[in-house]
């Protein structure tokens, strides 16, 4: 705006001042693009956008390590976070959208692949039923905790009917799938349910909506 | 900031990055059937091996090993957990062969392990996008995945940036009890959050002003087509198939333990 006065200063300096208003005004009063035959996309440019820079936040979370466990398994800083964020924000349908790319990004950093109904069960689904909790936006904590134990259940099946069966036969898959899956999301859950409490209480689950 | 090393988008050029990602996604499979086939350590071996001329060809080396190191918590779990189940459900008493089939077990873990990662370390987000594409996945999803993959790296520096400004405020981040670090963790994660949402609202300007979404069908100037190269890895490929299959059906395989005569 700024810029656009001092240009049209520059102009026309013997101009009189009804056109420097004019001009500011077309600006202010922006109308919306409208194009002849657009096509119904999928999302919109705004959530789309969202989805996008919110699974590079997760994946770049992923790797900060706040704190590593006595038994070498490791506390991410809140990886889920921005997932179970953006499904509190948009709506669960987004945020299962969201974590399956997630999910999917996760799969392409530490490939544990057996099975392609394996890697669905661990990498998209596990992630993108994060997205459940968009379904409680009142209360944040009880749709984090949702989501977080939905990813357990997921992780919980595919370690009972895959993991398990291949890499130990003879422990019971029930407790070697709930113990293994348990000993991270555990924290986990701890971590990001205090996480989202805070940020519910500093109000910035909604800013810029 | 050496963990986003690996996530550093840059263009690399070798025999291996410009094959079809089609192409390295079949042989990928085809390794995968093969781990799967096997239960003894030999072929598990040689399975292991064969990826190492692949990754020296693409000068992967550094980022293999890394991924290697990341798989080997799940494998030494793997080994530790079949050895004791053994040593436990025997009458505490350990064969060689209860060793090898620990240790046949953990390799075909990162057998499989490793051959996704080298499909992901040889191609770039962008062929990845295209051959998204291509299989008729819409191209939204393959733009938030190609687009997410290329941000990690500055959202991951935005967030160190943020944890450095917050440190010299005074936040000690590496101090305390687990539930103080985590309280600690929120005055870098508002932030954090405020503006990532600021970047995707330019990013959504960026991408209106480019018009996003105008057109119905989008023509992409570059073509996934299969090459000279793509041809002699479907050759190995069906090979190592039909190789695969001949030693299932028809060679015994010795194990280790025996051919020592344990």
């Amino acid at each position: 705006m700024t810029r656009l006065r001092g240009q049209l200063k520059v102009l026309s300096t013997q101009r009189n001042l009804n056109q420097i208003i004019l001009a500011e005004g077309k600006t202010v009063n922006q109308t919306k693009p409208n194009y002849p035959n657009k096509p119904r996309n999928i999302f919109s440019t705004r959530i789309l956008s969202e989805i996008t820079i919110f699974v590079a936040l997760a994946t770049a979370l992923s790797f900060i390590i706040v704190y590593t466990l006595p038994q070498g398994g490791s506390i991410t800083a809140g990886s889920m976070v921005p997932i179970i964020w953006l499904a509190l924000r948009r709506g669960p349908k987004i945020g299962l959208i969201a974590g399956a790319i997630h999910g999917t990004i996760q799969f392409a950093v530490l490939p544990y692949f057996i099975d392609p109904i394996q890697m669905l069960l661990d990498y998209q689904l596990a992630f993108g039923v994060l997205g459940l909790a968009g379904l409680f936006k009142k209360q944040p904590i009880i749709g984090a905790a949702t989501a977080i134990t939905a990813r357990f259940i997921m992780h919980f099946i595919s370690g009972v009917v895959y993991w398990a069966p291949l890499y130990v036969p003879e422990l019971n898959p029930y407790i070697y799938s709930a113990v293994y899956n348990g000993s991270y999301l555990v924290p986990e859950l701890i971590v990001s349910g205090i996480i989202v409490y805070l940020l519910q209480k500093s109000k910035v689950l909604n800013v810029y909506l | 900031m050496s963990v986003f090393d690996g996530l550093k988008f840059r263009k690399v050029y070798s025999p291996i990055h410009n094959l079809d990602p089609r192409m390295k996604f079949i042989y990928v499979i085809i390794i995968f059937a093969a781990a799967i086939l096997f239960s003894s350590i030999i072929p598990l071996v040689v399975l292991f091996l064969m990826q190492v001329p692949f990754v020296l060809l693409a000068r992967v080396q550094k980022q293999w090993v890394r991924s290697l190191r990341g798989a080997l918590f799940l494998a030494l779990f793997i080994f530790v957990i079949n050895i004791a189940t053994n040593y436990f459900s025997q009458g505490y008493t350990l064969t060689a062969a209860n060793i090898e089939g620990a240790a046949a077990m953990t390799l075909r873990f990162v057998v499989l392990v490793e051959s996704f990662s080298v499909f992901f370390l040889t191609t770039s987000p962008d062929h990845l996008g295209l051959a998204l594409e291509q299989s008729k996945v819409p191209y939204e999803f393959s733009f938030a995945f190609t687009t997410a993959v290329r941000f990690v790296p500055v959202l991951a520096e935005e967030a160190q940036t943020i944890m450095d400004a917050q440190k010299a405020r005074g936040l000690e981040l590496e101090k305390g009890n687990f539930l103080k670090r985590i309280r600690n963790y929120v005055p870098v994660l508002i932030p954090l959050i405020v503006s990532a949402i600021r970047r995707s609202l330019e990013l959504a300007e960026a991408m209106e002003s480019r018009a996003w979404g105008a057109t119905k069908k989008r023509t992409n100037l570059y073509a996934l087509k299969f090459h000279r190269g793509d041809y002699v890895l479907l050759a190995i490929t069906i090979g190592i198939l039909v190789l695969t299959i001949f030693t299932f059906l028809y060679i015994p395989i010795p194990t280790v333990s025996h051919l020592l005569g344990f």
